[in-house]
């Protein structure tokens, strides 16, 4: 504990410097703002675009009671759907919906957090300023104080556009009588309606578990580097396993069945997968339990590999170090380089 | 306070690239660190600094394990490097952060080592901007950007990353090739620094290519060839030890013939003005003698012991080359 403490001195300093950079980036205020403004005339262009409010022509049975949502009346089910096409066990659009809509958000969560962090850390080694930083703080803090801080800063934004969502729903509801429960169509509707506390909880632990993985890789493969021409291979090799994994969330997703069970189960897959599939009913909460342990035992995993090479990574200087010699300095010493 | 560092090995695969260095500072001073390329300077002051794993040794700081939490240490690395995109004052908090100054106390360090180092004018552009438009209306100034790193010079760049170094007060200051890239303003301006650093009694260890820079301030060297010391000690010690074996002779007319029959080596000559290698007192004292016989005038003759460099080019040569 002591030593785990000694090695995270400094990490205040880090990850608020880290956070102040990035909140003070032009680009990424220009990105956030174009963010925010898109989430605030969403509705309202939605609204207007597709003229005057009213419910969606019933193409399938009624299955249940009309319920109240989001102010306005949504008179269809998933399973109605489901059962209309014929299909009791086949996955609705709505589930689908919310498979690739998850899996999107996995994605630029994760995309965006591995960019930063690979040339954060790669950043300050071209740099040549990584001695300069070890002297006064040890290399477990520069990445974790990074981490938190890209973190910190991605919660920020999407919470900023949520807001602007929100309110955008809001004004959209008081003056123009419609909302964004209409524009998600039936299965849409009744699955926004089942948005609750538990689903929001299983949907933020995985995104935190999938972002840890994604970073800590970031972050070594960012330590990787010794000049600014080798980031872009790096990062590069981290969104190609991150849109695999999209990929293969997506396809999971709209096969359904015991394919997407496996691949909630399956580490750096589940993170897409297995909150979609709770939330679908696809998967029962012992299995995403089971699928967020082993996600856990994965980050654990690259986070020892990391305490092990780290320091000697950012010091080490000469061609991009591969994967292999990673795995080679964890297994027979720092300096198997 | 005293500095021990005793046995640092350090072994790369099969390759070993520090083999058994020990010194000790038992007082402030500087003490230099210096070496052919790649002969292990930066990996011993790495694993000095904690931040390269040892494979054998200790660094002890006051009889305890250095430890940066406990000591306060200022670096001026070798490579040197800021943010590029970041402004600079920014960023020189940040490393005061890192070193536990809080940030009104960094701000009013900052104020003062701008002012000692000449580059108020990239740290506080306001102030600047502000008296360059003294004459012209308030309204009319614009406020200027921050400065980043990557707008000013090498030279200015350097003082920045003197400032990051100093910024704690630091006990022990490591300094590796600190004059390197300076004009010779700004080189008098280091050494400046440098001296009332040493007269305040911190403990420096220097590690330069620069001779003549080690020879003015350094007590104490070692002196590392491929990964091994071949001289350790005093410097005056050292030099003592090799003797008064430098000869600087001018004359006013020529002097060759009893410069041969002194057995005195001639190293260069322009004109009548020599510089010969003797084997010691007597044989300069023979030469005199037989200047003073001949009836040459001499304007200079002037004995001493071998500079630094000579003592590290015949040390590492000697290494070498054995025969």
């Amino acid at each position: 504990m002591t030593r785990l403490k000694q090695n995270l001195t400094g990490l205040g300093p880090v990850l608020h410097f880290s956070f102040t950079q990035l909140v003070r980036a032009k680009g990424n205020i220009i990105t956030l703002a174009i963010f925010m403004l898109a989430a605030l005339v969403s509705v309202p262009a939605a609204s207007l675009l597709s003229g005057p409010a009213s419910p969606p022509e019933p193409d399938y049975e009624y299955a249940e009671p009309a319920r109240e949502s989001g102010g306005l009346s949504v008179s269809y089910s998933v399973v109605s759907q489901s059962e209309h096409l014929g299909g009791g066990g086949e996955k609705s659009s709505g589930g689908y919906f919310v498979q690739l809509a998850h899996s999107i958000l996995v994605m630029m969560v994760s995309i965006m957090s591995v960019s930063y962090i690979t040339g954060a850390v790669a950043e300050e080694k071209t740099s040549k300023l990584i001695e300069l930083l070890m002297v006064s703080v040890k290399p477990l803090a520069l990445i974790v104080g990074k981490i938190l801080s890209v973190m910190l800063y991605m919660l920020m934004t999407f919470a900023l556009i949520a807001l602007c969502f929100a309110l955008s729903n809001t004004i959209s509801s008081v003056f123009l009588h419609s909302s964004l429960s209409l524009f998600a169509g039936a299965d849409g509707a009744s699955l926004l309606a089942g948005v609750n506390a538990g689903t929001v909880l299983a949907a933020l632990v995985s995104l935190l578990l999938g972002y840890l993985t994604f970073a800590i890789a970031a972050g070594l493969f960012g330590a990787a580097c010794s000049a600014a021409e080798d980031v872009q291979g790096a990062a590069g090799g981290c969104t190609v396993l991150i849109m695999l994994a999209y990929f293969a969330s997506v396809v999971a997703g709209a096969v359904g069945g015991p394919v997407s069970t496996v691949c909630s189960l399956v580490p750096v897959l589940s993170v897409f997968c297995a909150p979609a599939q709770y939330v679908l009913g696809e998967l029962s909460l012992p299995l995403l339990c089971l699928s967020w342990v082993i996600q856990a035992a994965c980050v654990a995993l690259l986070a020892l590999l990391c305490s092990r090479i780290y320091a000697a990574l950012l010091i080490y200087r000469g061609s991009r170090v591969r994967l292999r010699q990673m795995l080679r300095m964890a297994r027979g010493g720092k300096e198997a380089v | 306070m005293s500095l021990i560092v005793s046995n640092l090995r350090k072994k790369y695969g099969d390759r070993v690239v520090v083999d058994s260095l020990s010194f000790e500072m038992p007082r402030p001073g500087v003490y230099a660190l210096l070496g052919t390329n790649g002969a292990g300077k930066t990996t011993s002051i790495r694993m000095i600094l904690g931040m390269l794993a040892r494979d054998g040794g200790e660094v002890l700081w006051n009889g305890r394990e250095l430890s940066v939490g406990e000591c306060s240490v200022g670096y001026l690395a070798e490579e040197r490097g800021l943010y590029p995109k970041y402004p600079l004052m920014d960023q020189l908090v940040y490393f005061a952060a890192l070193r536990g100054v809080p940030k009104a106390e960094a701000k009013r360090r900052i104020e003062r080592w701008a002012a000692r180092l000449e580059v108020e004018e990239y740290l506080y552009p306001e102030k600047a901007a502000a008296q360059a438009a003294s004459g012209a209306r308030r309204s009319r100034v614009k406020k200027p950007k921050p400065k980043l790193a990557d707008q000013l010079s090498k030279g200015n760049q350097q003082k920045i990353q003197l400032i990051t170094a100093l910024i704690s007060d630091p006990e022990l200051i490591i300094l590796d090739e600190p004059l390197s890239g300076l004009d010779p303003v700004n080189t008098d301006l280091f050494k400046t620094i440098i001296r009332e650093e040493i007269d305040a009694g911190k403990y420096l260890i220097m590690s330069s290519h620069q001779m003549a820079t080690v020879e003015e301030f350094c007590t104490d060297i070692t002196i590392l060839d491929r990964s091994k010391t071949v001289l350790q000690g005093h410097l005056s010690e050292i030099k003592k030890s090799y003797g008064r074996v430098n000869l600087y002779l001018k004359t006013e007319r020529e002097a060759d013939e009893q410069i041969h029959q002194s057995g005195a080596r001639v190293l260069t000559r322009k004109e009548n003005e020599y510089q010969l290698k003797v084997t010691g007192g007597e044989q300069a004292n023979f030469l005199l003698g037989l200047l003073a016989r001949a009836g040459v005038p001499v304007i200079c003759f002037d004995l001493r012991e071998p500079s630094l460099h000579e003592i590290f080019v015949e040390k590492v040569g000697e290494v070498h080359d054995p025969s």
